[in-house]
């Protein structure tokens, strides 16, 4: 990111702390996608994505004061997001009902998809247990480095690497035997 | 088939959430309480006033309890330094006895000294 645009986001944060809403406006506007989408690829819940990520841009609001620039702020909303999504799906009971809003707008026409290959995959991806499943999120939403992860995380590097490459297998293997041998 | 990593990178992008989320965060925004600092948060704490009541007399009771310890301590100094003094001066008097019996003592043997000494001469005169 340009020293210009840095320069913006800190004049921001730095309104944001003295309580001016448009500038949290702003913000919330910046990094909206970001929190809705790893909390959308992890809940799989629309609605609760929009809750949780409510919820992270709230509690910013009350801690802006501690966010030091704009790289501070990504990784504090990437933390907090991840965080809260980890605590809003042990905290709920699967009851095996879905909502008319939870279930995604259908997407338009494509050609370079595989559509039955995307809802395979999304499918796998839903049966990873929690923390691999957010380190998969973390880096193939975020393009994350795997240190960046582990910080965003807060688990060893090493945990990260080896949940991924599980996670990889355990997803090519699945992918492999539901597409008729098909390798990927 | 294009390899998984790809496959997921699209699977994973980034979405926008549902149009008016900034409005919905900025509507709740307007229903929460207004930030508070520490100073605020401490403030807030001392408005209560039932707290406010048990904490002046905890202040109090601690400042009475730590006048006490104070006072039986400076009174346990003082009784110290009394009885010290008070042995000292005993011990003084005992060392002053004792300094004039042996004074005594030798004042009665130099004067028997003396007492022999002269009688030879006179018997020689």
């Amino acid at each position: 990111m340009s020293r210009v645009a840095e320069h913006a986001i800190d004049a921001t944060l730095a309104r944001c702390a003295d309580g001016d809403h448009s500038a949290f406006a702003e913000i919330v506007r910046e990094h909206q996608a970001m929190v809705y989408s790893v909390a959308l690829h992890f809940l799989k819940s629309p609605s609760t994505a929009e809750d949780v990520a409510q919820d992270v841009f709230l509690e910013l609001y009350r801690s802006v004061g501690s966010i030091k620039s704009g790289e501070h702020l990504r990784f504090w909303l990437r933390k907090v997001t991840c965080h809260r999504s980890i605590d809003r799906v042990r905290r709920s009971k699967p009851d095996g009902t879905l909502s008319l809003e939870d279930v995604p707008e259908p997407a338009g026409l494509d050609h370079t998809r595989d559509p039955l290959m995307e809802e395979k995959l999304w499918k796998l991806v839903a049966t990873l247990p929690d923390k691999p499943r957010m380190a998969v999120i973390l880096r193939y939403q975020e393009e994350m480095e795997l240190h960046e992860v582990a910080e965003v995380m807060e688990i060893p590097i090493n945990t990260v690497k080896s949940s991924i490459e599980r996670a990889l297998a355990l997803l090519r293997t699945k992918l492999t035997r539901s597409m008729g041998g098909v390798k990927v | 088939m294009k390899p998984i990593d790809d496959e997921l990178r699209r699977l994973l992008r980034r979405k926008e959430p549902p149009a008016g989320f900034v409005e919905r965060v900025m509507a709740r925004l307007r229903t929460e309480p207004p930030r508070s600092t520490l100073v605020q948060r401490r403030s807030a704490f001392f408005r209560w006033p039932v707290l406010r009541w048990a904490v002046a007399a905890a202040v109090v009771c601690i400042a009475v309890v730590a006048g006490i310890v104070r006072q039986q301590h400076q009174q346990q100094v003082r009784a110290q330094a009394e009885r010290a003094s008070r042995q000292a001066i005993l011990a003084l008097r005992i060392t002053n006895e004792q300094i004039d019996s042996a004074l005594e003592r030798a004042q009665h043997v130099t004067a028997q000294a003396l007492d022999v000494r002269k009688s030879p001469k006179q018997e020689m005169e």
